[in-house]
Order: C-alpha cells, then structure tokens, then sequence
C-alpha cells in the first residue's frame, strides 16, 4: 500500500508499470477534465492499467483492487433542504469502483463511515449511502 | 477546493432580483394563493395545489419580500398554472422559474449521474400526507416524486466548472395538519 499522501482529500493510484498517482500530480492537472479522466487517458496512451486505486477523505481510506478490471475514482455529492424546517445539508463522498462484466462494485467514504454497494454494470449513479 | 452542490432559486430579497442561494437555515414553503401567511392562515387546502412559493428564514420570516419566487401549481401531468396565470404547457416554464441546482466542481469534472426527489420519514418514503410533484425544465409531464424510487432523473453533463439543473416543483396535501419532507439531489461525478 502507498503512504497515505500528504493530501488526506483525494484519491490515490498504482498502475503495472510501477508509477504511483495522487490527485494532485501535477501531470493529471488539465482543463479538459478531471485528474482520473487524465490518469485514464494517459493510460491508455501509454498502454498501463491500474493496479489499484484508493479513496481517501476525512481520515478514512478504502483501496480496491482492479482484479484485470477498469478501476474509477469519483465524489458522490449530495444536497438537502427540509420543506418545514431543520435547515440544509450537504454531504460529499468519494467513491472507488471496479467495472465487472456483470456488476460494479462501489467502495465509498465519507464523514460518516466507509460502505460497499454492488451495483448492475450499466449504473452510473453512485449509491446513496445511509443518513445517520 | 471541493466540488459542492447547492440550491437556489431567484427571489428579491431586497437587493434585486437574482439567483439567490438558499442558506444554510433558508427553507422552501409553499402556501395557498394570497399575501404571505405562515402557518394554519397559510395552509393549502387539501388535495389543492399551491397557489404560492416563498423563501423564509428559520423564524417563518419572508425573506422575498420584495419579489417572491416563482409560484408553479401543478394543473394536470402536462400543464402547470405560472403565478397564477392561466393553463399552461409544462414545456413553457424557464429556468429562472425553477429550482436551480448547481454543481461546482474543481477541478473540472463531468456529471455522470444526478437524480432529485423528496422524502419523508427515509430516504425511500414518500412524505406523508403530501404529494410532491416534480420535472426537470424543459420536460414533458410532472410526475411524482416521493420516496427515492420515484427520484427524477436530471441527466449528464460534460466535464466542465460548473453543472446546473433546473426542477420544477408543486406541492399538494391528502390530510389536513403540518407536513414534513425534506427535498434531495444526489450527484455523482468523474
């Protein structure tokens, strides 16, 4: 496992050719999209996969394996207003997931806890974890 | 700096009418037609449609005083009544006229997923004894949206700084007393 890089909001990786990725690499800053849309593109540019990727937000980490599978790195926001009262609230998560050929599996984190969904493989939404 | 998601919707209150966020302890209240009332004086009668859409802080004070939000009553699944005009197609209300979620990502990032519904005692309850009608701007028919199963679906959007959506929305109560519901987006982005 990779030392928990410094910035303890992001996501981290290792692809097979031994190189280490965080977020906030440099060479995955673009403007056209995000840093793990880049990371994906210069994978495929250059021929690597990813090995593994892990998410990591408020002291809590989850690392999932790529098992031969596409790996994706992605935040769950969401947003709430009460209609009578209680005021608003706003949640973030990060997600890792792996792409099987017959279900996504979802590892999640955030301030609450760590949770892992499976998911059929053509759902882009990332799961609702439970409201404590 | 971390992507977030916030609603608003465009109101006077007292600056100018704007795009105006919801705050922290702002909450969204509809009420029969008429001058704003809180409360019992407020109450949509029931199976009715609101016949008015207010912004109020968390001691039931108006806080768009000067030009209120705009009120769309649900008439039948494919028309709405604006500010209390008359029958309209769905298809006709604005951006401006809707509840605008926004999205900030940085860095940029695109929307893979974003859904939006209302709740009551969890997330996949319906609110009790009010029925929530919802529809994304720009679409064809309200439909119900209670209880996470029923969530709306607002669709993707290409990786960029900032994502917005836009939902329309009328509420209408089956039984007499307060109701309680909380609305939710959800948003998932790569």
């Amino acid at each position: 496992m990779l030392p928990l890089c410094s910035h303890e909001d992001c996501w981290q990786a290792a692809t097979v050719d031994g190189r280490e990725w965080c977020q906030h690499d440099p060479p995955l800053q673009v403007a056209e999209h995000s840093p793990w849309r880049e990371l994906e593109a210069l994978s495929k540019r250059e021929g690597f996969a990813v090995l593994w990727a892990q998410v990591n937000l408020g002291g809590r980490f989850l690392r999932m394996e790529a098992e031969g599978c596409p790996l994706v790195c992605g935040e769950l926001l969401t947003q709430e207003t009460s209609m009578t009262g209680g005021g608003n609230v706003n949640r973030r998560y990060r997600w890792v997931r792996r792409d099987e050929l017959t279900r996504r599996v979802w590892g999640i984190v955030g301030a609450e806890g760590a949770w892992q969904y499976e998911t059929p493989p053509d759902c882009e939404a990332c799961p609702d974890p439970p409201m404590t | 700096m971390a992507n977030t998601v916030t609603f608003k919707a465009v109101y006077d209150p007292g600056t100018g009418s704007a795009l105006t966020e919801i705050g922290a302890t702002d909450k969204l209240y509809w009420q029969k037609a008429g001058e704003f009332a809180y409360g019992a004086s407020g109450a949509i009668p029931v199976n009715e449609y609101n016949g008015g859409f207010h912004i109020i802080n968390s001691s039931n004070e108006e806080l768009c005083d000067t030009a209120h939000a705009v009120n769309l009553k649900y008439l039948t699944d494919s028309t709405v009544s604006i500010n209390g005009g008359d029958s309209a197609n769905v298809n006709t209300i604005t951006t401006a006229q809707c509840l605008n979620i926004l999205v900030s990502c940085s860095p940029n990032a695109e929307v893979t997923a974003a859904t939006f519904w209302a709740y009551g005692s969890g997330e996949a309850n319906a609110p009790t004894g009010l029925t929530v009608k919802g529809m994304k701007q720009g679409g064809a028919a309200w439909a119900t949206i209670g209880g996470s199963a029923a969530a709306i679906k607002l669709g993707t959007s290409a990786s960029a700084a900032t994502h917005n959506y836009y939902v329309a929305l009328s509420v209408s109560p089956t039984s007499n007393g307060a109701k309680t519901g909380t609305l939710k987006a959800s948003v998932t982005v790569v």
